[in-house]
């Protein structure tokens, strides 16, 4: 957390009366603090990373480890979730599958709000017919399927997970560029840009320097919401056979046994797991940043 | 006014060109053979000659990209190399009315419950029956599509099976022969394809109609005497829904999308299939008339909303025409 920037709320450009004044970052965590769903999904979510990244020793590190003659096996103490059709570590298969998933959000995600910044920043510092021309092709790209784009992405650059999440990250900053554009917008406005400017500054400069740590809300609470989004992506290209290859057990891979009907029928051990995993995910990272919109951005609600 | 309307449709084979010239690159960038990219063994020189002359491979990049052009100007689709030459509009057609079927099913389930659901959540604000409302829309954004629809599978095809749920009810797969049929067919994965939009619109919905009841006009009807049915459906409900409206673009993508998705669940003979097997066929030309044929379909779609939000807020649309004077 850093100190507090002025001119992010009109309410800020005056020093309040009490003798220890909050930060602006330092309100906005007390009101995170308050909210019960936000605060729960950031604790369930800090169990999951570390859980998948860190591995429990009782997972196995051998997610890949076949055994036929141990396939199929039901919850044991050696094996907690059981084991899949070859015999393997079903638990470990969850936190290495995990561990892709969530990488595979966490970058999408950064690519995403480093295109989608610096488009809303341009976009709104600029104005006018640069601004009209670049946010009518965002306008044009949202009523697009992401899917067409990325499935000719990997048809281009193969099946790996780096196109993967370049892929998904390229095609989920639209609503980040909308957002950032509509902040600098108001930015552009305030007595301290004019005057950053007045003193000659670089465009460059003012952007990066005085816009971006008044964006750094908005920026923050996109970026989280963006996580779900490129992880739900990445199941549904796992589960149409197009997005990682096939050794990677990502859990949107290992949640689309769920369509077998062999495996409904005898072994739910090995749908709950994924499946649960996927949406608690889901619902805590959504959780999660609309609870941090409601605190970093009062005005929104 | 007029300027408005004219410049989105004007707009329309722009943004068409520029979607065909950047899917063409990337397909004419896809690695492989185009002609020989699924055979195991090579065939007679003469062959492969006379194969490249068939799909246009035998001329320049720049040749076969206004060749192609001409053709989807004319509504050619060109030919699959994968099926046997057989031409691409014939072979998708009808997996195309299906899915586009099964996508409007799905767009108006989603937003008539989507808004019944959005509207009835904020006329009973932090009563119980907003809580309940929040089921779909966990259900919505927490699960994929498939699980969903796997999910309904399992519940109207085991669990109900004894109290007749399948059958004369749900069917769970093939396509519907008559009219009659369409809703047993269709229901399941209808629901499955609109359950995240339901849960997006709803939430939508809420949002915007909580805070139109809060604006002045909305208290003005009240004070004249209104009923709370005539304040919602006849003053609230036309700025409320306009967030909807402007939401109904993306929402069709999002249909389009998990249609391949559900499609493939329900093993419905949809568009899902021809292009997930012209990706890995290596079918370029099938793969590029197919990204054709859905960037029309949803541009125009994007357009209509856009000139239906104008028609219905005109500010959008003098606000638009001062800013480009």
């Amino acid at each position: 957390m850093t100190v507090a920037h002025t001119g992010t709320t009109p309410a800020d450009t005056i020093p309040p009366v009490q003798p220890k004044a909050q930060g602006y970052w330092a309100k906005a965590f007390g009101r995170l603090r308050r909210n019960r769903a936000a605060v729960a999904s950031g604790v369930v979510l800090l169990l999951i990373v570390v859980g998948c990244f860190a591995g429990w020793p009782w997972a196995g590190r051998e997610y890949n480890r076949i055994n036929y003659l141990n396939a199929f096996a039901g919850p044991s103490l050696e094996y907690p979730l059981g084991t899949d059709e070859h015999g393997r570590n079903y638990l470990a298969q969850i936190v290495y599958g995990g561990r892709i998933s969530l990488t595979v959000g966490f970058l999408a995600a950064s690519v995403a709000v480093c295109i989608g910044t610096l488009w809303g920043l341009i976009a709104g510092y600029a104005g006018g017919r640069t601004d009209a021309v670049m946010m009518r092709i965002v306008d044009v790209l949202y009523s697009l399927p992401y899917i067409l784009l990325v499935v000719l992405l990997t048809l281009v650059f193969g099946r790996d997970w780096r196109v993967l999440f370049l892929a998904i990250g390229a095609v989920s900053w639209l609503t980040m560029a909308r957002v950032i554009r509509g902040q600098v917008l108001q930015l552009r406005a305030m007595p301290f840009i004019e005057a950053a400017r007045a003193l000659g500054l670089p465009t460059w400069r003012i952007l990066l320097v005085h816009m971006v740590p008044n964006l750094a809300g908005p920026i923050l609470v996109y970026a989280t919401l963006t996580v779900p989004q490129a992880i739900l992506q990445e199941s549904f290209l796992s589960f149409l056979g197009i997005g990682m290859p096939p050794d990677y057990p990502t859990w949107g891979a290992l949640a689309q046994q769920v369509t077998q009907i062999n495996t409904i029928a005898n072994d739910w051990h090995l749908i709950l797991p994924p499946c649960a995993a996927l949406s608690v995910t889901l619902l805590a990272l959504n959780f999660l940043g609309d609870g941090l919109r409601d605190a970093l951005d009062p005005q929104s609600t | 006014m007029s300027t408005f309307f004219l410049r989105r449709l004007l707009a329309l084979p722009a943004v068409l060109l520029a979607i065909y010239t950047v899917s063409f690159l990337l397909v004419e960038m896809a690695p492989g053979d185009p002609v020989l990219g699924q055979r195991d063994r090579t065939p007679p020189q003469v062959v492969v000659d006379r194969l490249r002359h068939m799909y246009n491979y035998d001329m320049p990049v720049w040749e076969r990209y206004g060749v192609w052009l001409g053709q989807y100007v004319t509504g050619n689709l060109g030919r699959s190399t994968s099926y046997g030459n057989q031409p691409v509009r014939q072979l998708v057609g009808p997996a195309f009315v299906r899915s586009a079927t099964l996508g409007s099913l799905a767009m108006s389930i989603a937003v008539v419950v989507g808004t019944a659901v959005g509207i009835i959540a904020a006329t009973h604000q932090n009563q119980w029956i907003d809580q309940a409302s929040l089921v779909p829309v966990l259900l919505g954004i927490s699960l994929p599509s498939f699980v969903t629809a796997a999910l309904l599978q399992i519940v109207f095809a085991v669990l109900l099976v004894p109290y007749g749920a399948e059958g004369p009810v749900f069917a769970l797969g093939g396509w519907p022969a008559s009219i009659g049929d369409a809703l047993r067919y269709l229901t399941l994965p209808a629901l499955a394809l609109a359950l995240p939009i339901v849960a997006y619109i709803s939430r939508l919905m809420r949002a915007s109609m909580i805070e139109t009841m809060r604006m002045d006009f909305v208290r003005t009807a009240k004070a004249k005497g209104a009923g709370p049915r005539r304040v919602v459906f006849k003053h609230a409900l036309r700025n409320a829904f306009l967030p909807v409206l402007s939401f109904l673009g993306p929402a069709a993508a999002a249909v389009m999308t998990g249609s391949f998705v559900v499609e493939q669940v329900f093993r419905l003979p949809g568009m899902g299939d021809f292009f997930v097997k012209a990706v890995l066929d290596r079918d370029r030309r099938m793969v590029l008339s197919i990204v054709l044929v859905y960037a029309a379909l949803l541009v125009t779609f994007n357009a209509l909303t856009d000139m239906a939000y104008g028609l219905v807020d005109p500010r959008i649309r003098v606000h638009e025409e001062r800013l480009t004077k």
